[in-house]
């Protein structure tokens, strides 16, 4: 789940990123939610800063990271969940 | 008288003395029947007095005897007797045999000084005997004994003690009686001569007496109370070395300084008790000899006067003697060391005082024993052979260990010697404790053992700086032997160190210069190792005995020196790295700044975002990345976003400024240097492409790289290697390059300013950034970012941004791009005091904005001309929009028509009320 906003340029980037890991690996999911547009989502989940990435697992938050970081270390984030 | 004149006259008549009453009394006594006697007077014929004896005897009761006793001629003789003894100067006395009744006249008395009234014989004879001198009154005696027995003449001098002292007096006598008896014996009391009576009858003997006391070899001589000379004898002139007549003129204290007045009294005193006594006296002669004299002095008293008779003897010598006797025992006792006198029987004969007091024994634990009882692991076999042996060689010395009175043994140090006295042999030990010194000996051991062992070196000098000791550890840094130096000049071991630095507490550094094999004071030195040693000796001076001496002390400080002299140069090593490291951090704080942090990326520009997709693709592939674009765009935001993208996200990026740096810099800058490589070079330097090894180089204004570095940079690209300034060693980088830079680096290959080579080296992966005018649609979510961070950093709380503002902002061409954007936002906030912001803009900037839009030719689109146009027409009329003086009549439109416009362009009223 990938909290953004519209203006948020590294956002851009770490989109780019995930559609290639995507393209690997269909089974990950990506939900984007602008806080701009669900605020209190954004609220419950305390994020403060944008993007932030909440990585879940069996509907439970396994990871939390904020801000765009390289492909390598997105994947090696995300993939030994998968 | 005649008869006549007596019969039948009154008695008392008679009695001159008598009275008639004193008769009758008389004569009642008479009738008692006691004999009466008295003397009287009885007046003769010529009415002359005659002394009478009267005795009276009653017969019956009418007579009485009268018997008379003539007393004249008794009275006359004795009488004749007393005149001729004051006139001659001489008593007499009877002795009455045969009544043993003794008779002194009154002039013997008083010589004799005897009471008138004692003369019974018992009596006279025990004061005689008081008075006599003891063997005077024997020969008296014995004497007057051998003048009763039969008849003699005798003459004899006696002495008497009297108030006056000891008087001498002359007494003779003469036998008398009959043919059968010796009844009386009579004599003379007289003052007595010094002369002896043969002495005047014989001058042969007074001539002889004289010259025996004249020529003794006693010195002889007679003082008076008053201290003067009487007599002095030949002898007496000898040794005193004073002319006769000039002793007799002096008073004894000129020769006699002792003999005080005070001292002459109590010599007079205790003679005249004593009459002879034996004393010692320090006489000294006119030349100053002292001379010991023992005199034997007599007391005499002749016609009264008293006279000291002296018989001296000089005794100067044996004095000497007997001092130097007792000096010799002294010494020997009190001698530090301990003495022993034995003889060949093994016995001890004398021990001194020093031993005694040192062993604890007696005089008698000692003398008469054995000497072998008294030291360890002896014998008297042993004693036999060492006396074999001292007899051959006199003296001897050795060690050994002497028994003391507590049980325990002392080190002792024994010296013999032989030597024979009044024909006997005696061996006389001296003996000392070698306690101490043996205890002196361990610490003098103990300490000569650390001064070898210890790692200083240590040197003593003399007070000359002449060499005295050297220990082990100097020696083995001079590689020389321990007597090489002993007794020589400092000179020839501190070469080069000047005598003024020999002070106490001064320390000495000198250089031993390595030598292969070379003389040295006669002795061959060679250095092991070769190589130069610094030693650094502090200088102490002590004074011991009154002597003067140099201790030094001190290491081989060689490798200490060195140590300190790699820590300086690691020092500044680190002092250039800690500088390098600073202007790092400094460099990495600037770009972990959110100036350079890409999730900072603001955009929602459709375009810009094909740039961001760029991003993401050529970030983590080793790609060189050229980044073009105008001043302000944000070209190193890109680059930074490149390598925090990439694989290298974790190594540093460094970044370079080459239109920052002076160009005889650059190289350095950038590929580093070595030491010495330039002036100022004080040390190895790294290059940026070294500090960014494994990570990424970022060459901001690649464009003003001089040519001459673009083919090292060029090198560095195609081959990964470089060399420092100034150095020979190939140094090998792994680097990331990303490139910017805002000019046309076409334009400059073309011009000859660029390496065609480089540029297509570099020119890899081009991003060319957009300017922000190209992508207007972001100004806006721009403004909110730059409006949030300078309120947050200002304090201030601003809710409204004026729309209008933003907006003119959209057509405005920024040609400092971002960086201008942002300096319009801070200075609008740091204005603003309310919650709403306007952004002022000045007016050359508007109308650049028209007119740099169109000199870039940049169009608007329809509506936002129409949209600015009629904003600008309503800002003309102040906002009036309809009527007499409004915009509509302005832009020639109806008053419908443009409130219709407005409303579909969104024109509010803020937008044109300034």
């Amino acid at each position: 789940m990938v909290f953004y906003a519209p203006w948020a340029g590294s956002y851009g980037l770490l989109d780019a990123f995930l559609q290639l890991l995507l393209i690997k690996h269909p089974s990950i999911q990506v939900e984007r939610v602008n806080i701009e547009e669900c605020p209190e989502l954004a609220a419950e989940m305390s994020v403060t800063d944008i993007p932030t990435t909440l990585l879940f697992k069996d509907e439970e938050i396994v990871d939390v990271f904020v801000g765009i970081i390289s492909r390598k270390n997105l994947a090696a984030k995300i993939l030994p969940y998968v | 008288m005649t008869t006549s004149e007596v019969v039948g006259q009154h008695w008392a008549g008679l009695n001159a003395q008598l009275t008639h009453f004193a008769w009758k009394k008389r004569w009642n006594e008479l009738e008692l029947n006691v004999p009466f006697v008295y003397t009287t007077d009885i007046i003769t014929s010529g009415e002359y007095l005659r002394p009478v004896r009267v005795t009276l005897q009653k017969i019956d009761a009418q007579v009485a005897l009268i018997s008379l006793e003539d007393l004249l001629d008794t009275e006359l003789k004795e009488k004749q007797l007393s005149y001729l003894g004051v006139h001659a100067n001489a008593g007499y006395w009877i002795y009455n045999r045969v009544d043993k009744i003794w008779y002194l006249s009154q002039q013997a008395r008083e010589l004799l000084e005897l009471d008138a009234e004692s003369n019974s014989r018992t009596e006279l004879l025990a004061l005689l005997g008081e008075r006599l001198l003891t063997e005077d009154w024997t020969a008296l005696q014995a004497t007057i004994d051998k003048a009763l027995s039969a008849p003699n003449e005798f003459a004899h001098h006696i002495r008497v003690k009297t108030s006056k002292g000891i008087v001498s007096l002359e007494i003779t006598g003469q036998s008398m009686g009959n043919d059968l008896q010796v009844t009386h014996v009579i004599g003379t009391i007289k003052a007595g001569e010094l002369k002896s009576t043969i002495a005047s009858e014989n001058p042969i003997f007074d001539r002889l007496s004289q010259f025996s006391i004249e020529q003794s070899t006693d010195l002889i001589f007679w003082t008076r109370p008053d201290a003067t000379y009487i007599y002095v004898n030949q002898a007496v002139v000898d040794c005193l070395e004073y002319e006769r007549k000039k002793l007799l003129s002096m008073p004894i204290r000129e020769v006699v300084p002792e003999f005080t007045d005070e001292a002459r009294d109590q010599f007079w005193s205790r003679l005249r008790k004593e009459h002879s006594f034996e004393q010692e006296f320090s006489f000294y002669s006119r030349t100053g000899k002292k001379i010991e004299l023992q005199a034997l002095i007599n007391y005499l008293n002749i016609d009264g006067e008293e006279v000291a008779c002296s018989f001296c003897r000089d005794i100067t010598e044996r004095k000497k003697s007997e001092t130097r006797q007792r000096l010799i025992e002294f010494t020997v006792d009190h001698s530090k060391d301990l003495i022993l006198w034995t003889q060949p029987d093994g016995f001890i004969h004398f021990a001194s005082e020093t031993f005694l007091l040192r062993t604890g024994f007696s005089r008698q634990e000692i003398e008469g024993q054995p000497i072998h009882h008294f030291f360890q692991n002896s014998s008297s076999e042993m004693v036999r052979d060492f006396w074999q042996k001292l007899r051959e060689k006199k003296q001897m010395e050795l060690e050994t260990q002497l028994l003391l009175k507590v049980g325990n043994y002392i080190p002792v140090h024994v010296r013999l010697n032989y030597l024979v006295y009044e024909g006997q042999e005696y061996d006389c030990i001296y003996l000392r404790d070698w306690s101490k010194k043996k205890e002196r000996d361990v610490l003098v051991k103990l300490s000569r053992e650390a001064l070898d062992k210890t790692k200083d070196a240590i040197v003593w000098l003399e007070e000359d700086l002449t060499v005295r000791y050297l220990n082990q550890s100097m020696l083995r840094l001079l590689n020389a032997p321990p007597d090489a130096y002993l007794g020589k000049s400092y000179h020839q071991l501190f070469r080069n160190v000047s005598q003024r630095e020999f002070k106490d507490g001064n320390l000495i550094d000198f250089k031993l210069e390595p030598e292969v094999i070379g003389e040295r004071s006669g002795a061959k030195v060679a250095k092991s190792d070769g190589g130069s040693r610094q030693i650094e000796l502090k200088c102490t001076l002590i004074t011991y005995e009154d002597k003067l001496y140099y201790m030094l002390n001190g290491r081989d400080v060689t490798k200490r020196l060195q140590r300190e002299a790699d820590l300086q140069t690691a020092f500044s090593v680190a002092e250039l790295e800690k500088k390098r490291l600073q202007e790092e951090n400094l460099t990495l704080r600037e770009d972990a700044s959110e100036n350079y942090n890409v999730n900072n990326i603001i955009t929602v520009s459709a375009k810009y975002k094909r740039v961001l997709k760029q991003i993401s693709q050529v970030a983590d592939v080793d790609t060189t990345v050229l980044i073009t674009g105008e001043t302000g765009t944000g070209k190193e935001l890109l680059a930074r976003a490149v390598h925090q993208l990439s694989e290298r996200e974790g190594k540093p990026m460094v970044k370079v400024n080459c239109a920052a740096l002076p160009e005889n810099l650059i190289e350095s800058e950038l590929f580093g240097h070595e030491k010495g490589a330039f002036t100022g070079a004080s040390g190895r330097k790294k290059g940026r492409f070294e500090m960014a090894d494994g990570g990424t180089i970022f060459l901001d204004e690649i464009g003003e790289l001089p040519l001459l570095l673009q083919s090292k940079l060029l090198r560095v690209l195609q081959e990964g290697e470089f060399e420092r300034l100034g150095g020979t060693e190939t140094i090998k980088v792994d680097a990331r390059l990303i490139a910017a830079t805002n000019r046309n680096l076409k334009e400059m290959v073309a011009n000859g300013n660029f390496r065609e080579d480089l540029y297509y080296r570099l020119n890899v992966f081009p991003i060319y950034n957009l300017p922000l005018r190209e992508r207007p649609e972001d100004i806006p979510v721009l403004v909110d970012f730059f409006v949030k961070k300078f309120s947050k950093q200002q304090g201030k709380a601003i809710r409204n941004i004026n729309t209008a503002d933003v907006k003119r902002l959209e057509y405005y061409h920024f040609p400092g791009n971002i960086r201008e954007l942002e300096n319009i936002l801070e200075r609008a906030v740091v204005l603003c005091d309310s919650d709403s912001l306007s952004i002022p803009l000045d007016l050359a900037a508007t109308e650049a904005t028209t007119k740099s839009a169109a000199a870039v030719g940049h169009f608007l689109t329809f509506e936002e001309m129409q949209r600015q146009y009629i904003i600008d027409a309503l800002k003309a009329t102040g906002g009036r929009i309809t009527g007499e003086g409004g915009a509509g009549l302005l832009l020639n439109l109806n008053d419908r028509t443009l409130m219709s416009k407005m409303r579909k362009l969104g024109i509010q009223k803020r937008d044109y009320i300034v």
